[in-house]
């Protein structure tokens, strides 16, 4: 009769010294799990518009390639939905496909801004002291979002 | 075939040919590629009318459902003993199955265990289950030859698995 011990030991033998890559990719996932997000969201438009086009203009990921001046081999990466994507791959997919793959909400960012501004303004400032901050808020308005806002208050 | 240390002791997958990795790295990087999913979805897209989605939300579920799984099976880093709760027994063939219990919402995510102890499962695959029993469709009723494979591959190394060997016990 054979032993519960013995039925272990005889798995024991089986398990290989090779490692699994699951745990790190598993922990790398975890690690980069907002930008993977919006990268699989992104790749599933992508392929909702690729497929959507392909009846209209015979769109394919290899005309998409062709179109950005990029590999194939490139798109078939960003469609897994696993690419950190610059804004210029972004835009350029964006502007072949015809759609808007991502916006920045500006009035939010914009008003968060100038609530912190608003906070950090004393009551007793100058009349220069808030004109100045008023033109600061322009200067914000006007600024690129994805640039850094100088802050002149400590210059 | 050979066996793949995920928690030493109490968790292992079947690797099943060298060139590719072993089966939890395999459905974990399927359950996160868009590209095999979608095409998955566009092959099965029948199946989703009974769900009344469209491809790209079931997509996104997949992905949202696998995220989850990821999280629940790495809180069992530190004490893999966890993860033995996790598995609950098939109906028949005396396998396990890895489900995510949250009953509110639509799981379809699947990951098929072989209980070798008590404390001890050995993951053989893992699917996208959308359909009432696992024989309707190729790819799970591929996951029931999987199992069994795995079964005759250790009972050929005597190994039996838990429920097996307590049957064979209480026949003795």
């Amino acid at each position: 009769m054979m032993k519960k011990s013995e039925n272990r030991k005889n798995f024991d033998k089986l398990i290989s010294d090779k490692k699994s890559n699951w745990l790190d990719e598993a922990l790398w996932m975890e690690e980069n799990e907002a930008w993977l997000d919006k990268s699989a969201q992104i790749a599933i438009r992508i392929l909702s518009e690729i497929h959507r086009q392909k009846h209209v203009n015979g769109m394919t990921q290899k005309k998409l390639a062709e179109r950005m001046g990029v590999r194939e081999q490139y798109i078939n990466k960003v469609v897994k939905g696993k690419e950190n994507l610059t804004l210029k791959t972004i835009s350029k997919i964006e502007a072949v496909l015809g759609i808007k793959l991502i916006s920045v909400e500006k009035e939010t960012v914009i008003s968060k801004q100038i609530e912190v501004r608003k906070q950090e303004e004393k009551p007793w400032a100058s009349k220069n002291q808030k004109e100045y901050t008023n033109l600061s808020y322009q200067f914000i308005s006007n600024y690129q979002l994805n640039e850094p806002i100088p802050n002149y208050s400590q210059a | 075939m050979e066996i793949i240390t995920i928690f030493e002791g109490n968790l292992y997958a079947v690797k099943y040919a060298d060139e590719q990795p072993d089966e939890l790295e395999r459905i974990f990087g399927e359950w996160s590629d868009v590209q095999i999913l979608f095409d998955f979805f566009d092959e099965h897209e029948q199946d989703l009318a009974y769900f009344n989605l469209t491809k790209e939300i079931a997509v996104k579920e997949t992905i949202c459902e696998a995220k989850q799984f990821r999280k629940e099976l790495l809180k069992c880093k530190d004490s893999p003993e966890m993860a033995i709760g996790l598995f609950e027994k098939l109906s028949y063939n005396n396998a396990y199955e890895l489900l995510l219990k949250q009953k509110s919402k639509r799981k379809w995510l699947r990951i098929y265990a072989i209980r070798i102890e008590e404390n001890c499962f050995l993951i053989t695959g893992g699917a996208i289950k959308l359909t009432q029993t696992m024989n309707e469709r190729k790819h799970t009723n591929d996951e029931l030859v999987k199992l069994e494979r795995v079964r005759n591959y250790l009972t050929d190394n005597n190994v039996f698995d838990f429920d097996s060997f307590n049957d064979m016990q209480s026949e003795l």
